[in-house]
């Protein structure tokens, strides 16, 4: 195809990618990826956590810069090279990312021409500056008072001044992140009417979502990527959710299980674990009844409702489920540390606890491994040794620190759990991702815990510190110890865990066990809608 | 290198600083004859013995990331409490300075309640109590000046000779066997160890610290504030590396998030930081009373708070807290006060000494800064 033809046929697009491919140290996040979007319509882009989304929006909107990686973005047929965020916005390029970036104490209007605020005589003219607010919030329907603080609004309204603000930037595509997340139902429909309306006159807009029920509701298209890759980009009309889940987890998962089998094979549960009469003898470790958990914040929905489960000693349990689903808040409300009303029981070996702090937690046997390691994990200017012991310092030594004490059973422990690292009174940053892990695991394992809750254990974790963490979890599990898994990676789940609880909207969605846990099993109860039966649609992959 | 080494090193330079600085005012014509002489350097220990006292307090305070702006005003405060005992309650010396210990503790429970429960900023808190403590001095004293009784100059007199002499000796004694013995104990359990050279280093250096006291304390005995002193400092160091809650303190600034998930309680563990220093803040107040006999509630302790804390950070503490020494304050708080006693001695003018001593401190904290940027790059 010459230049010429393929500037003609990228001219039919508001924007075409061609062979996008990003490469990160060890990792390709995108693999030749080529989407167009036509004029006037809502593509989805659909796929798990690490299929590459986030990379593609990144590249789209600037954030990584023309050069950091190959492959060719045309608008309306023009070559884009953005150098930073503001090209390509100037471009016409506007995302609204998940998290709101709206400054919460400056008024709808200050937000909306934040940067670009209309001046008359060098200063700020306030009154344009409320009129063009005005004509920018009725493009989007809202009707709400310019001048009101962006604090005092509801999260569906900051979330509709978002998009003013992008539309307000002569944006001739959108790309939504994921934005119906803090959304009650009733606010999804409005934004869906408002982004209808939006597309009739013009607007191209791209649509990122984990809930599929949405993506068939409002887009035209659906792409789903997977592994960095474009697996099909297909009309919305011509497939169903079903067909979309497979594409989003591959169908092969007999074959990545025998390979995780192959690589590593103490990673795999223990046979023991399929007896069924062995694992009825093992004690209940956690019972949850009806656990609720009420929060009088803005969601519109309260994050955990009605949920029971149990874990017994030496079970793997898995928490399924895409974001915002309940995990974090429910291995949160374990941990003493639910914010908002809990009602329901959770009882531990037994007992009814009532957890009001992590103190509480920890005397009752609970761990936690929190997802942010860094932010919540670690002390990070703090040795090895230091963090090890922080949370069992009590047990080990007493009152008094005894230096010596402390560090021959800081070293066992790391020892134990094949921690690199350069020496034990080393700041715990200077340790890779994995090792940092392995760090805050040992910190728990030192306060002797019977339940051991795990929030994504292995995000930032390279490969093979995975496999060893894998490894870990199933050695201590074996040995007796319970653990509550939640995680976003479905190979992860589907390696690891013994049964698995699926929540959807702070509900348990459903519960799967060996050996019928499989990634597309767990994706169609995370997603919901459609619950035909698996097998029907298996012969269309 | 990490946090502790470089703040041993520091340490070693403070210490490397101060005999320098002896060694000139002992060459220099117009002081060599006063200033190495027996009655001007206990003058010059007394003198700092009560910066000393708080800087252990502030160094913990400020590695919390906080500040304590009322010391001065709490000192006097605290003074004031004891005098009246003495005075208005007839009470004997040990009640008296009891009660002004008590007092400052509860000073100290005060602000860090604040501090701690609504996240109000210890500048504000403190800056409120350097208000507020000063004005309830005055209050409680009518502002008037206030005296101790004779009883009460147990703090500011000198231990008895033999027992001064004892303490020094199994002090350093004591020292030499721990470094030993934990040596011992390390080797057994497969610990590391210090290098020989480090533990020569410590030793000597212990032996030198005795030796010297011994030398200008064995013939008239040890001055009180300066035993009160130590054993503030031989408080503060044991608190911060061997107790659990030394440990919270550098893990609550470190990560406070960490932290509370770990078990540690973030508030108390503030709280106690800030009644340590009011507790240190009262035997200072005590010394203060106690040297000259009694309180002047409108002037004692008066911008204390400053050489505290240019004490505390001129020996390494980083005011953006996580990193502190201890020893490093007090010798920044003798590295100040010889400086004062020689520009004294040298006939500087006051006004002169002010500026010299402001671009010292600025000198001093330039070279840290410095010098962990080479290092970060």
């Amino acid at each position: 195809m010459t230049e010429l033809a393929k500037a003609a046929r990228a001219a039919e697009s508001v924007l075409r990618m061609t062979g996008l491919r990003k490469e990160f140290p060890g990792v390709v996040a995108l693999d030749g990826v080529s989407i167009d979007v036509r004029p006037g319509e809502i593509l989805g882009l659909v796929g798990e956590n690490g299929a590459g989304k986030s990379t593609l929006i990144k590249i789209l909107g600037g954030v990584y810069p023309a050069g950091s990686f190959t492959g060719d973005i045309f608008l309306a047929g023009e070559r884009q090279r953005f150098s930073g965020a503001a090209d390509a916005i100037t471009a016409g390029v506007s995302i609204v990312h998940q998290e709101l970036s709206l400054v919460p104490d400056m008024s709808v209007a200050e937000n909306l021409c934040l940067g670009s605020e209309p001046r008359r005589f060098g200063l700020v003219d306030a009154v344009q500056m409320v009129a063009q607010a005005r004509h920018q919030l009725d493009k989007v329907g809202a009707n709400f008072d310019p001048e009101a603080r962006v604090a005092s609004l509801g999260i569906s309204e900051q979330q509709l001044v978002e998009i003013a603000r992008a539309l307000g930037n002569d944006a001739s595509l959108v790309v939504l992140d994921e934005p119906t997340a803090a959304l009650s139902d009733a606010e999804v429909h409005r934004l869906f009417d408002i982004l209808g309306d939006l597309r009739a006159s013009g607007t191209s807009f791209i649509f990122v979502s984990h809930h599929l029920d949405e993506v068939f509701t409002l887009c035209d298209r659906i792409a789903v990527l997977r592994d960095g890759q474009l697996i099909d980009c297909v009309e919305t009309k011509d497939t169903d959710q079903a067909h979309i889940v497979e594409l989003m987890t591959g169908a092969e998962l007999a074959h990545l299980d025998l390979a995780g089998k192959a690589t590593d094979p103490a990673a795999q549960p223990s046979p023991s674990m399929a007896g069924k009469g062995d694992e009825t003898l093992r004690p209940t470790v956690l019972q949850i009844e009806h656990l609720h958990l009420h929060t009088p914040r803005w969601r519109g929905r309260d994050p955990l409702r009605d949920i029971s489960l149990h874990v017994r000693a030496g079970e793997i349990v898995a928490l399924a489920g895409a974001m915002g689903s309940g995990r974090t808040a429910l291995l949160s409300t374990l941990f003493g540390q639910g914010r908002g009303k809990i009602a329901g029981r959770i009882n531990l070996d037994g007992e009814l606890v009532e957890l009001s702090g992590p103190a509480d937690a920890i005397a009752s046997g609970v761990a936690l491994v929190p997802e942010d390691r860094k932010g919540r994990g670690l002390v990070l200017g703090m040795s090895v040794t230091h963090n090890l012991t922080l949370a069992a310092l009590r047990d080990i030594t007493g009152r008094f620190v005894d230096g010596v004490d402390e560090e021959t059973r800081a070293s066992e422990t790391a020892a134990r759990l094949c921690v690199s690292a350069p020496s034990m009174d080393a700041a715990v940053a200077t340790l890779s991702g994995g090792n940092q892990q392995k760090v805050v695991i040992g910190k728990w394992l030192l306060t002797q815990p019977k339940l051991l809750l795990l929030d994504e254990p292995t995000r930032g974790v390279d490969v093979g510190a995975k496999a060893e963490i894998y490894r870990l979890i199933r050695g201590l599990v074996d040995d007796g110890l319970a653990v509550l898994l939640a995680s976003s990676d479905l190979p992860e789940i589907v390696r690891l865990a013994d049964r698995v609880v699926v929540l959807r909207d702070g509900r348990v969605a459903g519960e799967l066990a060996r050996p019928h846990v499989s990634e597309r099993a767990i994706m169609q109860l995370a997603v919901g809608g459609t619950t035909s039966p698996m097998s029907s649609k298996g012969g269309k992959a | 290198m990490n946090k502790t080494r470089r703040l041993q090193l520091h340490s070693w330079a403070m210490a490397g600083v101060l005999l320098g600085l002896w060694a000139i005012l002992a060459i220099l014509p117009k002081t060599r004859s006063v200033f190495l002489t027996e009655y001007n350097l206990v003058s010059l220990t007394v003198h700092m013995s009560y910066i000393a006292v708080i800087a252990v307090g502030m160094t913990l305070v400020i590695i919390i990331r906080g500040i304590d702006l009322s010391v001065g005003a709490g000192a006097a405060l605290c003074g004031v409490v004891a005098a009246m005992l003495q005075m208005d309650y007839n009470q004997p010396a040990w009640v008296a300075i009891a009660a002004a210990v008590a007092a400052g503790a509860a000073l100290g429970y005060w602000q860090g309640w604040w501090i701690s429960k609504f996240n109000i900023p210890a500048f504000v808190v403190t800056l409120a109590g350097f208000n507020a403590f000063r004005g309830l001095a005055l209050v409680l004293s009518n502002a008037r000046g206030m005296s101790v009784k004779e009883d009460f100059d147990v703090v500011a007199d000198n231990l008895p000779r033999s027992f001064s002499i004892a303490v020094i000796i199994l002090g350093t004694l004591a020292y030499l066997g721990w470094l030993l013995h934990d040596t011992r104990r390390r080797k057994q359990a497969g610990a590391a160890v210090l290098s020989a050279v480090a533990m020569t280093a410590d030793a000597v250096a212990a032996l030198a610290v005795g030796g010297f006291m011994l030398s200008i304390y064995s013939s008239h005995g040890m001055p009180m504030p300066v035993f009160l002193a130590m054993a503030a400092v031989g408080i503060g160091i044991f608190l911060t590396h061997k107790t659990r809650f030394g440990r919270h303190v550098y893990a609550i600034v470190g990560n406070p998030e960490a932290a509370r998930l770990s078990g540690i309680n973030v508030e108390r563990t503030t709280i106690w930081v800030y009644v340590f220093i009011g507790i240190l803040t009262g035997i200072a107040g005590v010394i203060l009373a106690g040297r000259v006999g009694g309180v002047t509630p409108g002037n004692t302790g008066n911008l204390l708070e400053l050489d505290v804390i240019a004490a505390v950070v001129i020996g390494g503490t980083s005011l953006s807290g996580g990193r502190g020494s201890i020893l490093g304050a007090v010798l920044g708080a003798m590295v100040f006060a010889t400086l004062s006693k020689g520009m004294n001695l040298l006939e500087v003018n006051s006004n002169w000494q002010l500026i010299l001593k402001g671009l010292i401190l600025m000198g001093a904290v330039l070279i840290d800064v410095l010098s962990k940027r080479k290092q970060t790059t």
